[in-house]
Parts: structure tokens; C-alpha cells; sequence
């Protein structure tokens, strides 16, 4: 995603810092400031560090809508003790990808995107192997994709093999219009979260508060959690995976409540305004 | 379920100040703005979340949200650094291992 200068200079980085300890560690930076702070600037929040003023990658200014997910960032900083674990910042990380845009994407591109893949969301292919694995799936996807219907009064097929299930021009007008509804941070956060998740319906039903973030991971991940009963469970495989799943998706269901929250207030205000 | 100040509403505010005060450098909850914030918070929709035409609940399933999301970063951490491997041997090192020197050490 980064330009190719910037990746250069960041493996450069990397490399100087990795002869330096013998490259055996990665690179990470120590914690340089002591308290993680946020102040107002119009009507805009920033996140300070000390005295200094959070930036993003691309040197912008980082700023954000609310107090609330500015003070969650401050705190997000503040919760690196030693060194900065940033891979690990995943709300830090959505608002700097929201403002920088690396990609150079629009909200069309990351719609289409979800649009796209729709057709392998992971609750749509249910095991044609494993009886029980199937039962399994039906008990606990079933609920799941009859809301999704019922949500957005759409009927969705599923698939029992390797081959995609169809989905309607129909459906996928329905899901146009509800995903270009969201502003581009919000789209952004909405596709990390699928990616995390391999469901575009499971993190719909986070955003809907259909499912809790937990539960969502928890259905995503349904065929290894059935294999992790006959095979075992291992903390730094699964265990790992699941907690890292968990954060992505809360992270970014926390950015679209954000931008959801400031949807209603504008629109109340220029209510009372007219 | 509507009010935040309902038990189960009131078991996730316990959980969220838990993990600030697990995360945060600070020893003092009362000096983490974060904790004073949803603090108060907390106290502003203590009645009903549903006013400012918020949908019944929606305040308890975003401290639902931050909940998850903090514990489970700090998992995530903890995890890591339990297993983090010590990245790769030095040629040096596995040259020693196998009873080899390296070309410049003495003999």
C-alpha cells in the first residue's frame, strides 16, 4: 500500500536497526513521551504526546470527529509501555489509513469490494464432508444469515460445495445503497473488519448489534473451533488468532459507531435548523 | 434492557476500568482521562441511553465494544510476548553449534 519510497525508507529502517542488535529483533520504537493527552482544535480532536502533536505516516495532522475516540487513541498510546507495538494500535492504524488514504481509494472502490466479496462470505458455504460440521453450521450460521435476509429483505443462497453461490443484482443494489450510506472511514473500518472476520454479513450483523464482536469471531472461526475439539487447543495458534480477530473487528466496529454517532447529529441539527 | 445503569450494563463498566487500569502507565485510575471520560459518560445517559435518538442499548454495546477491544489487544500482547521467538541464529552462532569457527577467529 505505502509508495515505493516510503517502503524504502522504512525497510532501511528496519535494517539499520536490525544490525544494530545483531538482527535478532524486529524494529520497534521505545516509548518517548510520557503523557498521551487530547485537545480541541476547532471541531476536530487531536491526540498529543506531551507537548507534541500526534501525526499521521504521511505527516498530516491526526485529528478525529469525537472526544470519545480521540480520548480511546490517547489511550491506545498510552497503553504502550516499553517500546510502541503499532501493529497492534488497530484504531490508531484505521484513522491514519481514514486520512491518508493510501490507496487512493473512494468509497465506490472499497463498496464494490464488499460487494465482491459477498459471493465467499465464509457463513455461505456450509461443509458438504463433515455431517456434524454441517449441523453445526446450520444451527449456529442459520440465525445469522435469516437476519441478514430479513434486514435487508433479501433472499441469499448458499453453497454446499466449492462453487460461489449466486447473488442477485438485486441484493447487490440493496448492499450498494447501505454501504454507500457510510462515510469513507466508517467504509474503510467495514472492510477491515470483513477481512478479519472472511464476512461481510457477520461484521453487517456487528454493525447492526445483531452480534457481538466476540460471537462474530466466534461464528467466523466456527470449522476450526469444531477441529480444536477432536485435535486440541493451542494458545499461540489459536488462541492468538482469535484474540487478534477480536480486536480488529471491535476496533473497527468502534470507528463506524464513531461516524455513525455524527451522522445523527448532523441530521438533527439542520432539522432544527430548517 | 434499556438503561446503562442496569447490572449487566454496570458489569461492563467494572470490566472496562479494570483493563484501563491494566493498560494505562499511570497507577491512579483517577488520572486516566480515559476512565474520567467514560465515567462520566456513564453518568450522562445513567436515565435511559435512548435519548439524543440513540436506538435502545446503543450505548452499552459501544462499552461492550471498547471492552472487547482492550481486552483483547492486551491478550494479543500477552500472548506474543509469551511465545515470541528470538528471531534467527547469527551464522556465528550456528557455526559454534556444530563445532565451527567462523574464517577470522583464531584457530
Amino acid at each position: 500500500m505505502l509508495s515505493t519510497k516510503f517502503q524504502r525508507q522504512f525497510l532501511l529502517s528496519i535494517l539499520s536497526k536490525q544490525s544494530q542488535n545483531g538482527g535478532r529483533n524486529y524494529a520497534t520504537a521505545k516509548r518517548f513521551y510520557r503523557r498521551a493527552d487530547i485537545v480541541q482544535n476547532e471541531n476536530k480532536w487531536e491526540v498529543t504526546l506531551d507537548h507534541r502533536r500526534l501525526k499521521t505516516p504521511n505527516g498530516l495532522v491526526f485529528n478525529v470527529n469525537t472526544e470519545g475516540l480521540a480520548r480511546a487513541i490517547a489511550a491506545e498510546w498510552d497503553a504502550q509501555h516499553d517500546g510502541i507495538s503499532q501493529p497492534s494500535m488497530h484504531l490508531t492504524a484505521l484513522c491514519n489509513t481514514a486520512l491518508d488514504n493510501p490507496g487512493k481509494l473512494n468509497k465506490h472502490d472499497i463498496a464494490i469490494h464488499l460487494l465482491e466479496y459477498l459471493a465467499t462470505d465464509t457463513v455461505l458455504f456450509f461443509s458438504d464432508e463433515e455431517e456434524e460440521l454441517r449441523l453445526l453450521q446450520e444451527q449456529k450460521w442459520g440465525p445469522v444469515l435469516e437476519w441478514f435476509e430479513k434486514r435487508f429483505n433479501i433472499k441469499q443462497e448458499v453453497s454446499r460445495d466449492f462453487q460461489p453461490p449466486p447473488v442477485t443484482s438485486e441484493t447487490r443494489a440493496v448492499l450498494a445503497r447501505h454501504f454507500l450510506s457510510y462515510d469513507f472511514p466508517a467504509l474503510n473500518a467495514m472492510n477491515f473488519g470483513t477481512e478479519a472476520l472472511k464476512s461481510p454479513i457477520l461484521m453487517l450483523a456487528c454493525v447492526d448489534r445483531f452480534l457481538q464482536p466476540k460471537e462474530a469471531v466466534m461464528l467466523a472461526r466456527l470449522e476450526e473451533e469444531y477441529q480444536l475439539q477432536r485435535w486440541g487447543r493451542v494458545p499461540w495458534a489459536h488462541e492468538l488468532n482469535q484474540v487478534e480477530l477480536t480486536s480488529r473487528v471491535a476496533a473497527s466496529l468502534l470507528i463506524i459507531q464513531n461516524s455513525t454517532e455524527l451522522h445523527t447529529e448532523k441530521a438533527k441539527k439542520k432539522a432544527e435548523e430548517s | 434492557m434499556a438503561s446503562i445503569s442496569s447490572k449487566t450494563a454496570l458489569t461492563t463498566l467494572r470490566q472496562l476500568l479494570s483493563e484501563l487500569r491494566k493498560q494505562s502507565s499511570s497507577p491512579k485510575l483517577a488520572e486516566n482521562q480515559m476512565a474520567r471520560y467514560i465515567l462520566s459518560q456513564y453518568r450522562k445517559y445513567q436515565t435511559t441511553d435512548q435519548q439524543l435518538c440513540k436506538a435502545a442499548d446503543e450505548m452499552h454495546f459501544r462499552a461492550k465494544s471498547y471492552c472487547e477491544y482492550l481486552h483483547n489487544a492486551r491478550r494479543y500482547r500477552e500472548i506474543n510476548t509469551e511465545f515470541k521467538g528470538k528471531g534467527e541464529r547469527t551464522v556465528g552462532e550456528t557455526a559454534n553449534m556444530v563445532g565451527f569457527k567462523m574464517p577470522h577467529d583464531p584457530k
